[in-house]
């Protein structure tokens, strides 16, 4: 019915062409005047609601002691056997991977299990049997007992600091394996370099060196290779990388680095050719070797280990 | 309430059938993954333009999947915690440097799909499209002198006599069948070549597997007109490996192993007749042929992608060959050698090529008397001596995953020597066109030709859709041995459309041109120029269609059109005598055109254990020469062929039996005595002789030996059923008794041949 009433009215008379060129330029002149008036009232608010943001958030972090509430540090990426989180007054078991670990929290294994955790910035920390563990903030815990590995490849541009009875360690971008048992702190560093702090001294470890610490004092320095089969318990409670998909230089880069070695390709068309080749499965459970040698079997690539390095060639018979 | 449960049965029966057929290999296995199966595998194997070419029948999900994966030369192994492992199925060191496929000689992308019509497989490398045996039924075929080329004749639309290896494909002449081993062209490879080439110079100890293509084949092979059979040779072991063969036909052994770890690979063969030692001990008057082969490889992979290898094949045979009556005499020694280097590069899934330098040394001494009263006597002498140097580039580039160009060329200088001296002097002559006119004869022929060819060709293929693949492509041929201009345009397409998962429609059209070549100039006929090329168009429309998973319909419908056939000679009579040269009813037949056309149906078995085939064809081909058709001597109207495979771990038993309409022949009488014996020639090859039939066996045990290998022993019985089948007529003038008459009778094909031998593999 609007519709039929619309076209019996018919076309609007149009208004003369300088009054209206003149009344629309007023309009305008007097909206822009009031949108610059809104414009400098919005921004006002936004700054003060900005300044009491920060004034919150500064007031609940570390800036002020005291007020800092858990905050996540830590993921849990695999277990092993039993591994127990401390809960208040006592210990639960952990079963699945997957849990978040904040500040605060505490960990250990007990005699044939090991854990893997993903900490916070991408470092990789492993905890062997019968070790316990506190996850005091980010690239903050202590060990308490037993032995951890960490792996800081993802993030080495900042340290972890680690408190031992025996002092404090801090890394530089690195792996290295850490074990308090007896009084005796002792310090294998696989890659990169180590800083431990004593109260009266302060030690480093460079990598292929071992260092023992015992209670009083005592430095007993001796070398361990990147290969070393003392490493092993480490490569194997290692996560996997997701390689489903993937080419398969992301599967042979990190048994390499799992591994200790150094990786080579026979030559560039090898190695052009494993940055194109695509690996399909799952090798997470699998250790670094195990993956390596079923994942090339499926592939026309081959792997020799020489020495500390791992050759990549074309295969030559199947 | 039964009848309920056993539909819910069937329904979740149905429900479990995956539909695997027609999906590209990685859907099938993310679907097996999906279903829980751990599997491991990478993109160097699963290619994306691999299929399911067949939904499997198998219930367990490994058997399923092995079923699946077998057609694309991949294998399951056990992996860690009950995973499977897929991998490469070959055990064989590459030859090319490509990793992506080394368990095939010569790679090429077109090894993924075969397009064309009319193409058979005998191998170790399962069928893509279709296959009439797979290589262990060609290993088990009872075919005499272990000949892997008489194993030919067994597939629809091939004929052969029985004394010889050299076949028909579909109507073509002898002549007109490309054979390439290690993609090097052979000439005329056969043992004793003017006596009926009894058999192929193709020790079946070198070979890996053999494509056979009976018309409309790619552009890829040039110069011949019928068909192609593509042999490639058996590539070394990274571990020592020999086999040795004693039979009462041949003593062989062949050798091969790696160096460097892998990155070399070596092979050696050889293998000598037991012909003579056989005849011999039969007594035999015709005769002491003896051959001997030689094959020699040694490659080395340069890197991955570059692999350089030398090659040497050779033969030589020496015969003194007797007629049944010792009126005939003939000796003859043949020398041919074969050298190439071959190079590999690239990769079969992107860009590659390969390379052939080669030179072809063949030279044969032949002599011989003749002395058949009332027909002819002479004497020949003859020597032949050929060079040839070659150069063979074929390169591909796959742009993507549903298009593959191709492109060649090839390059050939030629030299030859031909001494020829006879002298005939004819008692009879036959009143036909062709036939010598005057009574006595006599030549002397010195020719020295030298001549290039040279052949270059561009082939496209692609699938617009997953259901549709086209093959085209252009060749251009030139040789220069023939007066007239010798340039050659071949065009060829091929049509594959799969109107369902179990049904393959091809078509194929294509024109193809063949020379005369440098060794085929027929001197000891009197020719002292090459004629021009003849051109034959092939039209094959071809339906296959898989009626189990085991079972296979094929049938095909050709059509050959020849224009300016090549000039032949034969023999009207009888085709096998020991110097044809000197018989009076030795005509020339110089056609205007030919045609020839068939169909064919074939039904092919494969259930592991156990094989069969069988299959029937009609076909029918003539020369048309001054408006008149004449059918050819090989003319085969009606063939049937069947055969059995079965075996288990030590045993292994196949029968094969053929039948066909007999062979052609022509009626003649005497027409006249005086002034000189005279016989008037009806229409050539216009009669029949009975029907040939045939049933061929072999019995194989195999003993393990263990760390020594295995042992098999085996007998073969050739015409099992004593069947006297005529392959031809003999004729003399009979005036013993009463007037004087040509008597004309039929000459048997071969009789019951027992064979017995030992393999040692080791």
């Amino acid at each position: 019915m609007v519709a039929a009433l619309i076209r019996t009215a018919g076309r609007r008379t149009r208004p003369p062409e300088d009054a209206y060129q003149q009344v629309l330029s007023a309009a305008t002149d007097a909206f822009r005047a009031k949108a610059a008036q809104r414009r400098d009232r919005t921004w006002l608010v936004w700054a003060a609601a900005a300044g009491v943001a920060a004034l919150a958030i500064a007031l609940t972090q570390q800036w002020i002691p005291g007020a800092t509430g858990p905050v996540p540090v830590a993921t849990v990426a695999r277990v092993i056997g039993t591994v127990e989180s401390g809960t208040d007054g006592g210990w639960s078991p952990m079963t699945e991977p997957g849990g978040t670990l904040a500040t605060g929290a505490t960990l250990r294994t007990l005699a044939g299990g090991s854990a893997a955790l993903v900490l916070e910035g991408g470092a990789s920390l492993r905890l062997a049997a019968a070790t316990e563990i506190l996850l005091d903030g980010p690239r903050r815990l202590s060990l308490h007992s037993g032995t951890l590995y960490l792996d800081n490849g993802a993030s080495p541009g900042k340290g972890h600091q680690i408190a031992t009875p025996a002092g404090t360690v801090r890394d530089v971008g690195t792996q290295f394996e850490l074990r308090v048992a007896d009084s005796v702190l002792r310090l294998r560093v696989r890659e990169g370099r180590v800083e431990i702090d004593r109260a009266d001294q302060m030690l480093s470890g460079s990598a292929g060196e071992q260092l023992e610490i015992d209670a009083l004092g005592g430095v007993t320095r001796s070398g361990i290779s990147a290969t070393d089969t003392a490493w092993q318990w480490a490569e194997t409670i290692g996560p996997a990388p997701d390689i489903d998909g993937q080419p398969a230089t992301v599967l042979l880069a990190w048994v390499a680095r799992e591994t200790g070695r150094q990786l080579r390709y026979e030559s560039a068309a090898v190695e052009a050719r494993a940055a194109t080749v695509i690996l399909h499965g799952n090798i997470h459970g699998l250790a670094p070797l195990a993956a390596l040698e079923v994942m090339l079997a499926t592939t026309d690539l081959e792997h020799a280990l020489i020495g500390d390095t791992m050759e990549i060639r074309a295969r030559t018979e199947q | 309430m039964k009848k309920l449960a056993l539909l819910l049965a069937c329904m979740t029966g149905a429900a479990d059938a995956a539909v695997y057929q027609g999906l590209t290999l990685e859907e099938a296995l993310e679907q097996f993954r999906a279903d829980g199966l751990q599997l491991f595998y990478s993109s160097d194997l699963v290619k994306p333009w691999m299929r399911v070419e067949r939904d499997p029948v198998a219930t367990d999900a490994r058997a399923q999947l092995a079923e699946i994966l077998a057609p694309h030369g991949i294998s399951i192994s056990d992996g860690p915690d009950g995973s499977l492992l897929l991998v490469r199925e070959a055990q064989r060191t590459p030859r090319p440097a490509a990793p992506g496929s080394p368990h095939r000689p010569a790679p090429t992308p077109l090894d993924v799909i075969v397009v064309s019509a009319s193409h058979y497989l005998f191998g170790d490398e399962a069928p893509m499209s279709s296959a009439a045996f797979s290589a262990d039924d060609l290993e088990m075929l009872p075919e005499i002198g272990e000949d892997p080329l008489r194993a030919v004749s067994r597939l629809p639309g091939v004929g052969r006599q029985d004394f010889s290896s050299r076949v028909h494909l579909r109507g073509g002449t002898d002549d007109e069948t490309l054979v390439r081993f290690d993609d090097l062209r052979l000439y005329d490879p056969f043992h004793f070549k003017d006596f009926y080439g009894v058999f192929s110079t193709i020790d079946p100890g070198i070979i890996s597997d053999m494509r056979v293509y009976t018309g409309g084949f790619p552009v890829t092979f040039g110069d011949r007109s019928s068909g192609v059979i593509d042999v490639a040779p058996r590539l070394p072991g990274r571990d020592f490996h020999g086999q040795a063969v004693l039979s009462l036909f041949t003593t062989g052994l062949s050798i091969d192993g790696s160096f460097n770890d892998g990155a070399g690979d070596w092979a050696m063969a050889a293998r000598r007749s037991n012909m003579s030692v056989f005849f011999n001990l039969a007594a035999s008057s015709f005769g002491e042929p003896d051959y001997h082969d030689l094959f020699a490889h040694v490659g080395r992979r340069i890197n991955d992608q570059l692999a350089i290898s030398a090659n040497v094949l050779t033969f030589v045979d020496q015969i003194v060959a007797f007629d049944a009556d010792q009126e005939e005499e003939a000796s003859a020694e043949y020398r041919d050698a074969y050298y190439w280097l071959r190079m590999d590069l690239g990769t079969p899934e992107a860009l590659g090529s390969r390379l052939l330098v080669a030179h072809t040394a063949l030279d044969s001494e032949r002599s011989g008397t003749t002395e058949l009263p009332g027909i002819a006597t002479g004497a020949l002498q003859d020597e032949r001596d050929f060079s040839i140097d070659s150069i063979q580039a074929d390169g591909w580039w796959r742009p993507g995953a549903r298009s593959v160009l191709q492109a060649g060329a090839e390059w050939r200088q030629m030299n030859a020597n031909y001494r020829y001296t006879d002298e005939a002097v004819f008692e009879l002559l036959f009143l036909t066109p062709g036939a010598p006119t005057t009574p006595s004869r006599s030549r002397s022929i010195h020719v020295l030709p030298s001549g290039h060819q040279a052949g270059a060709y561009v082939n496209w293929r692609f699938e617009p859709t997953t259901t549709l693949t086209t093959d085209l492509g252009l060749r251009w041929d030139r040789e220069s041995l023939a007066e007239q201009d010798g340039s050659q345009t071949s065009p060829r397409a091929v049509l594959m459309w799969h109107p369902a998962g179990d049904t393959r429609i091809r078509m194929s059209w294509g024109r193809y041109f063949q020379s005369q070549g440098i060794n085929e100039l027929q001197v000891s006929d009197g020719e002292q120029s090459f004629s021009p090329a003849q051109r034959a168009t092939h039209l094959v429309t071809s339906i296959e269609h898989d009626l189990t998973t085991t079972l296979r319909l094929r049938a095909e419908a050709y059509r050959k059109d020849y224009d300016r056939p090549l000039p032949r000679y034969e023999n009207l009579m009888n085709t096998l005598v020991v110097l044809p040269e000197l018989r009076p009813d030795r005509i020339l037949i110089a056609p205007d055109s030919a045609r020839a056309e068939g169909g064919e149906l074939s039904l092919n078995y494969d259930a592991g254990n156990l094989s069969g085939w069988l299959s029937y064809s009609w076909s029918r081909v003539h020369d048309r020469v001054d408006g008149e058709d004449f059918a050819r001597l090989w003319d085969q109207r009606q063939y049937v062929s069947g055969g059995l495979g079965w075996r288990n771990a030590a045993w292994e038993a196949s029968i094969a039996a053929t039948w066909h309409t007999g062979w052609r022949t022509t009626e003649v009488e005497l027409a006249t005595l005086e002034p000189f014996p005279l016989v008037t020639v009806g229409k050539r090859d216009a009669l029949h002789l009975s029907d040939f039939a045939s049933i061929d066996l072999r019995i194989a045990r195999h003993f393990d030996l263990e760390s020594a290998g295995e042992l098999t022993a085996f007998v073969e019985l050739n015409n099992l059923m004593k069947r006297h089948n005529e392959c031809c007529v003999e004729y003399q003038i009979e005036d013993q008794e009463g007037p004087v008459f040509l008597d004309v009778s039929s000459q048997g094909s071969l009789p019951l041949i027992p064979s017995l031998g030992f393999t040692w593999k080791f």
